[in-house]
């Protein structure tokens, strides 16, 4: 309980009522101790003027009444914690990191914990009508809104654990100073935790609001983890392979190892491809991609490269499942029917079988209703190409797709235009199977020089993976960028990639990794009259002084 | 210190006295500055002149006078017949008046046994010169524990009913002292031993003595908490131990302030009595050795009274 938090008439409401229980304390019968004397004719006499309380016998004890007024005055404010209120009409917003670098664990606790208490002691010293705190973790939720009752705050926090994201503690502030300051009395934000403020956060706050981070125990570690995953195309262009990529961040290579297993077995891995202060990145190539689930530990002879922050230690990610295309071809015309042959014989990717019924695609001849690739006459197609996508996708959508994934963007399609004598359109139509179908007649090495271009092969190549549907890859994945995914051009999230790509998420950002608080340096909350003097403890001190002189006085007989 | 719910039980053979303490009492003299006549031979000088051995006065011969009164070296002289006066020796009654009533016994060291050790004292003295000794204790009401007597080997027989004596209830001394008068006895001494705390105040210790034509000696029983309660604290209910009566008291320094002057009106009330009476007042203190207290009172090993 503060006081602060209460209005002066509640205040003074509550002395006055503990005055009034006090005064009809006073008016009570008493009880008295019965002794046996000798005579009572002394004690009648001298009691004639001085008669003993009793109820709603005149007012007998002032000093007395007044004495244990003042001492049950002192106990309930320093009891109330009564504290002044220097800053008049101030808010304080109190921001809890919760990013996954709040788990590291320092000595029997974790930096969390360490937050959560300073997080609590600042709260009870602060007004609860204008007190508001945030939780910034994965995402920025309010924990206690102004004028809630503190006691919220531990049953809200309990069971609670970082979140296994990096900190949205700048985000949450800058959304703030953006907000501004409704109430114009000033707002002063109490940042519990490591993550950074950059500076520009910092220069959007108004005239009246300040920054300050509490002050948590220092982490002596250094910090190391592993900070970026993932895989891309094989630089090698082989099939059923992917490049691995990993950053790390921390320590050195003189201390620390890398150990990678695919589904438990380990395998041959290249070496560190580049350097950048604390950073290091590790490529290596040419892993086999067969869906196997390959994971990244960090290890110092033998034990745990990060003892104190376990979670990015250790990663790991699902390998794409790339097994070859079965491809049959069919009733080519031999004008480019070798090309195409050709073509398809020098993908990797590429099987070729006999029959349509064992292909994934179907290039030429008849599809039976399978994914297709099909060559037909201007005559029978008023678009030069033609693609047939999924029902659930726009059409529009689909079509602009395509461009950059069939690699139409590369066709030359003015001079292929000039060559037919009519100018070349691109169609899309909803279809039950995948198909694409080019005009033949652009593939007539008489009439364009299409089949000797490099587009072609990527348009077929790109083709093939198309209709088979083949996952794509994402060259590099780190934990805090965004990137590019869906058609809809909507952007996945920092946790999305954990959880759609990660089975063990543990790829943290590198300020997460690194302990050493970046952005600027922040100034320490330092409310008036902070430590053991503040004005309750004195209060609480006078308190006790009452109370002895009043138990002196008793002692003494001179109180009754 | 008061025993809560303590019943008086009188008091066990040989509680009150030993030898030595009769030892030490029969050291002192009591003596009389004049006793009334028609007692009995005794060491006290009486109002009348007799066969005493202590020379007094002349005066002249008149019929029937006991010629070997007369003194013949002051006939030779002046040729006239005195005849000499010899002092008479009487006893000195002495009557004791131990306070029995309740507030003597409730407490743990009973005020009542050093009372009657008092008593027993001056009975010893007294007997010890051939004076005669009645003891009558009282409470509210009087009670002849021994008729005068006299002879110096009546010490232990009035020791064994002194230890015999009932305790009794409420003060009353107006009532005892109207039941001493009755008796009609032979004016001697009366010797009062008692707390004097009647519930009529110091007025009605007054009113009651008023009566007596006795010589009177007042032994007040006195200890140190009458005046000084240390044990007073807080919020007390008082029950008096005689009569009963509740009294409500919050103790502050006020009332304490009070209380000792209302006992030192009490006390200077009594003492102005025994001034007004030519009486002796004793204040015995209860904790204390009774002999040496009870021959203070006898300077040079005598009272007068």
């Amino acid at each position: 309980m503060n006081f602060t938090a209460l209005s002066g008439s509640v205040l003074l409401g509550g002395l006055l009522a503990t005055a009034a229980v006090l005064y009809a304390l006073q008016r009570l019968r008493v009880r008295h101790e019965s002794r046996t004397v000798v005579t009572s004719l002394f004690w009648r006499e001298a009691t004639e003027e001085t008669r003993a309380r009793s109820l709603f016998e005149r007012f007998r004890h002032p000093l007395a009444y007044a004495m244990a007024l003042l001492c049950a005055g002192l106990m309930l404010l320093g009891a109330g914690r009564l504290d002044e209120d220097r800053d008049e009409g101030l808010r304080h917003v109190l921001l809890l990191d919760a990013s996954a670098g709040m788990a590291r664990a320092v000595g029997e606790t974790t930096r969390f914990a360490q937050a959560q208490a300073a997080l609590a002691a600042e709260l009870a010293e602060s007004p609860r009508d204008r007190t508001e705190v945030l939780w910034c973790g994965e995402h920025v939720r309010t924990l206690l809104a102004p004028g809630e009752d503190r006691a919220l705050l531990g049953p809200r926090l309990a069971g609670r654990t970082p979140d296994l994201a990096p900190g949205t503690l700048d985000r949450a502030l800058r959304s703030r100073a953006r907000m501004g300051d409704g109430e114009g009395g000033g707002r002063r934000f109490v940042l519990f935790g490591d993550a950074p403020v950059a500076p520009s956060t910092l220069a959007a706050l108004g005239a009246g609001e300040r920054v300050e981070r509490a002050v948590l125990a220092p982490v002596i570690d250094g910090g190391m983890g592993i900070t970026a995953m993932g895989v891309s195309e094989p630089a090698s262009g082989r099939w059923g392979m992917v490049d691995l990529f990993i950053q790390t961040r921390g320590g050195s290579t003189s201390i620390f190892d890398l150990t990678l297993t695919l589904d438990g077995e380990g395998f041959e891995r290249g070496g560190v491809i580049g350097t950048d202060g604390d950073r290091r990145g590790f490529l290596i190539s040419d892993v086999p991609s067969a869906g196997a689930l390959l994971e990244a530990r960090l290890d110092t002879d033998g034990e745990a490269a990060d003892a104190d922050l376990v979670a990015d230690d250790v990663a790991s990610i699902r390998l794409p499942s790339r097994p070859p295309i079965r491809v049959a071809v069919d009733g080519l015309v031999p004008a480019f029917g070798a090309a195409v042959r050709a073509v398809l014989a020098a993908d990797p990717a590429v099987e070729l079988v006999a029959g349509a019924g064992e292909a994934d695609v179907v290039v030429g001849g008849a599809s039976a209703g399978r994914p297709s690739l099909r060559f037909p006459s201007s005559a029978d197609q008023e678009e030069a190409i033609l693609i047939g996508h999924d029902r659930e996708v726009d059409s529009s959508v689909a079509l602009a797709s395509a461009v950059g994934e069939l690699g139409l963007d590369r066709v030359d399609a003015s001079a292929l235009a000039e060559s037919l004598g009519r100018p070349l359109a691109v169609g899309a139509l909803p279809s039950d199977v995948r198909r694409v179908a080019i005009w033949s007649e652009l593939m007539d090495p008489s009439r364009t020089s299409f089949l000797e271009s490099r587009a072609f092969p990527v348009l077929v190549g790109r083709s093939i993976r198309w209709l088979a549907q083949v996952p794509d890859l994402t060259p590099y994945r780190a934990i805090g960028r965004l990137e590019p995914t869906a058609l809809d051009g909507a952007r996945s999230s920092l946790a999305a990639m954990v959880t759609v790509d990660l089975d063990a998420a543990s790829l943290l950002d590198p300020v997460t990794t690194a302990p050493v608080t970046a952005g600027v340096s922040l100034a320490e909350p330092s409310p008036e009259g902070a430590g053991p003097w503040r004005l309750y403890t004195w209060v609480l001190l006078l308190a006790l002084a009452a109370l002895s002189a009043e138990w002196a006085l008793f002692q003494r007989g001179r109180m009754p | 210190m008061i025993e809560e719910g303590r019943d008086p039980a009188g008091l066990e053979s040989g509680q009150l006295f030993d030898a030595a303490f009769l030892a030490a009492a029969q050291r002192l003299r009591l003596v009389a500055r004049r006793v009334a006549p028609r007692g009995r031979f005794a060491d006290q000088r009486s109002k009348d002149r007799g066969a005493g051995l202590e020379f007094q006065d002349y005066r002249p011969y008149v019929a029937g006078d006991d010629l070997r009164a007369i003194d013949w070296t002051v006939y030779r002289r002046l040729g006239r017949v005195f005849l000499r006066l010899f002092e008479e020796h009487e006893d000195l009654p002495l009557y004791l008046l131990p306070d029995v009533s309740r507030s003597a016994w409730v407490e743990s060291e009973p005020r009542a046994v050093p009372g009657l050790q008092a008593c027993l004292a001056l009975a010893a003295v007294a007997l010890g010169q051939h004076d005669s000794v009645g003891v009558f204790p009282f409470a509210e009401d009087l009670t002849v524990l021994q008729r005068p007597t006299s002879g110096k080997n009546r010490v232990m027989e009035l020791a064994h009913r002194l230890e015999s004596v009932t305790p009794g209830g409420e003060t009353d001394l107006g009532t005892a002292l109207r039941r001493f008068r009755g008796l009609g006895l032979r004016e001697g001494l009366v010797v009062i031993v008692s707390d004097f705390f009647d519930p009529g105040g110091i007025d009605a210790v007054v009113e009651a003595l008023s009566g007596l034509r006795h010589r009177l000696l007042l032994v007040q029983l006195v200890r140190r908490s009458d005046r000084d309660p240390s044990w007073a604290r807080g919020d007390l209910r008082l029950v008096d131990c005689e009569s009963g009566d509740a009294q409500d008291v919050s103790v502050t320094p006020q009332v304490l302030e009070r209380y000792r002057a209302a006992y030192d009106r009490f006390a200077e009330g009594l003492a102005a009595l025994a001034r007004r009476r030519g009486a002796g007042l004793l204040a015995l203190d209860v904790e204390s050795d009774v002999i040496p207290q009870v021959a203070d009172l006898f300077e040079n090993g005598r009272r007068e009274v």
